[in-house]
């Protein structure tokens, strides 16, 4: 297994964006990652795409030639993979996996979501079918409901309150405000975010991540060859992928991710690294308290004290672990397909200096967590300069 | 996609009352694994011992609130029946699964039983 590098990043804007098809964003995406990189799309091997929904979103399947073709990829491999609001950080994996395993030296990874073009409740429809139809949404479940009795289990075996939640809230609208590619960018308040209008007890609209429209390309090829394409190249350290049952009445500790954990040691275990030498980190904050959760699955805290964690600055820009400077998928935007591999591209850009007013000070090595649903899938990326 | 929303039974108290006794609760069929025992709600194909024969198991339909929440936003089937509280029960023999309550609001740890199961969909109510 030979080690590989991250030699170009491309993203678009996230947010909604009513005259932009689903093919349009991945061109953006993709071309700009491809120009990043200077690689020229003959010199691509293989595609792979994350996308979630988009026959449901736009009616269009077979995606990953579609946009291999429109970026003038002729005849490559091109496979669209699907593991719900992890399918780009999968694709990335699987693309990781066969650069390391020297089936192609130079591949395209990105991810794509194009969700504003139909109605709310449709999309909460789309969105549920992550979980487990038969066992959950059947009874009603949708995905802030999910994450809501995650919320109130965790507030009831550890105390942590809808306060803590809101810091999470608040400190991503902050990052989002200085980031000009993130859906929202208005600062709020505690208050506003407590006061909120109530989604599913005990999480507010301002628990809950955006629905966007966006695409996220990221260019690999091993690392020996890195320095041919790129001056800054970014070191893959550890990836790692895990799945769970998708019921969360499934699960023996609703508090927890099992993916999490699992992706994570394997991904440490592969860098050779403890989470304290984590620099900066993305992690997947489709609602505040699956930040909360993550930073403990992950080990940057102990079980129960993610909550007194985030409200302490811990996570802050200046904090010891800065999480999501770019705004998280809260602030910045959550396009379903595309938010693994937007990650990444916001994590390279902090690891390469790049990332203006959110710099943050260390920015050596950098871990990504992607969470697919309820948590049946999860996909962790560490990163080193 | 799409599938219409199970409709809960009507909440007529006092009628539901002549018919019912105060607190009365339906039994439930389990499938329970032939080889290591475990419960399941719906019966899987393997078992996480690797075992792939289950039996019917009858349980009480009695069971715990371990987490719950009452939805004000819905998917589109569902959006008639909001605001609705929707649950995961640790029924006796610890197996648990998602339900909607009936009737009022119910928090962690509050018992509950089973009123009716329709079109799939469980429905309790606090005990």
């Amino acid at each position: 297994m030979r080690p590989v590098s991250i030699i170009g990043v491309g993203k678009t804007a996230f947010g909604a964006f009513p005259d932009r098809s689903l093919l349009d964003l991945a061109v953006e995406a993709g071309s700009k990652c491809l120009k990043d990189g200077h690689v020229t799309p003959p010199q691509v091997e293989a595609f792979y795409l994350g996308n979630f929904a988009g026959p449901s979103f736009v009616g269009q399947n077979h995606l990953a030639p579609y946009v291999a073709s429109a970026l003038g990829m002729d005849g490559i491999p091109a496979t669209r993979i699907e593991d719900a609001c992890a399918s780009s950080g999968s694709a990335f994996f699987h693309a990781c996996a066969a650069v390391a395993g020297g089936m192609y030296d130079v591949v395209l990874a990105a991810g794509v979501e194009k969700m504003t073009s139909v109605p709310g409740t449709r999309v909460t429809q789309i969105l549920a079918s992550a979980g487990d139809l038969e066992a959950e949404v059947k009874a009603g479940a949708t995905f802030p409901a999910m994450f809501a009795m995650i919320a109130r289990r965790h507030m009831y075996q550890f105390g942590t309150t809808r306060d803590q939640l809101a810091t999470v809230a608040v400190k991503n609208h902050a990052n989002g405000a200085k980031n000009p590619d993130a859906h929202m960018r208005k600062l709020i308040t505690k208050e506003q975010a407590l006061n909120g209008r109530m989604i599913a007890d005990p999480l507010t609209i301002y628990d809950c991540s955006l629905v966007s429209d966006g695409a996220a390309a990221v260019l690999i090829c091993p690392a020996g060859r890195a320095p041919d394409f790129s001056s800054k190249p970014i070191r893959i350290l550890g990836v790692a992928q895990a799945s769970d049952r998708l019921a969360l009445a499934d699960k023996d500790d609703i508090t927890t991710f099992r993916s999490v954990q699992r992706a994570g040691e394997k991904a440490f275990q592969m860098a050779g690294l403890r989470p304290r030498d984590i620099h900066v980190a993305e992690l997947h904050d489709c609602f505040t308290i699956a930040e909360i959760i993550a930073l403990e699955d992950l080990g940057f805290v102990p079980r129960g004290e993610g909550g007194p964690a985030s409200a302490s600055g811990f996570t802050a820009p200046d904090g010891e672990l800065p999480v999501n400077t770019s705004g998280g998928l809260k602030a910045k935007g959550h396009p379903v397909g595309a938010t693994g591999i937007g990650q990444l591209c916001d994590l390279v850009l902090q690891m390469r200096c790049e990332a203006g007013e959110r710099q943050v000070r260390r920015a050596e090595t950098g871990l990504a967590q992607n969470l697919g649903g309820s948590g049946a899938t999860c996909v962790v990326t560490i990163l080193g300069r | 996609m799409a599938r219409a929303s199970i409709t809960p039974p009507r909440e007529r108290k006092a009628a539901w009352r002549r018919f019912r006794p105060r607190g009365a609760r339906r039994k439930m069929t389990l499938y329970r694994c032939t080889s290591c025992g475990k419960l399941a709600v719906t019966q899987p194909a393997f078992c996480g011992c690797g075992n792939r024969k289950w039996l019917p198991a009858t349980v009480s339909g009695k069971g715990k609130i371990y987490s719950c929440t009452t939805l004000y936003a819905a998917a589109e089937p569902f959006e008639k029946d909001l605001p609705f509280q929707i649950a995961i029960i640790e029924l006796e023999g610890g197996v648990r699964l998602t339900g909607r309550i009936l009737g009022a609001r119910v928090d962690i740890g509050d018992d509950v039983a089973l009123v009716e199961e329709r079109g799939g969909v469980h429905f309790f109510s606090a005990a």
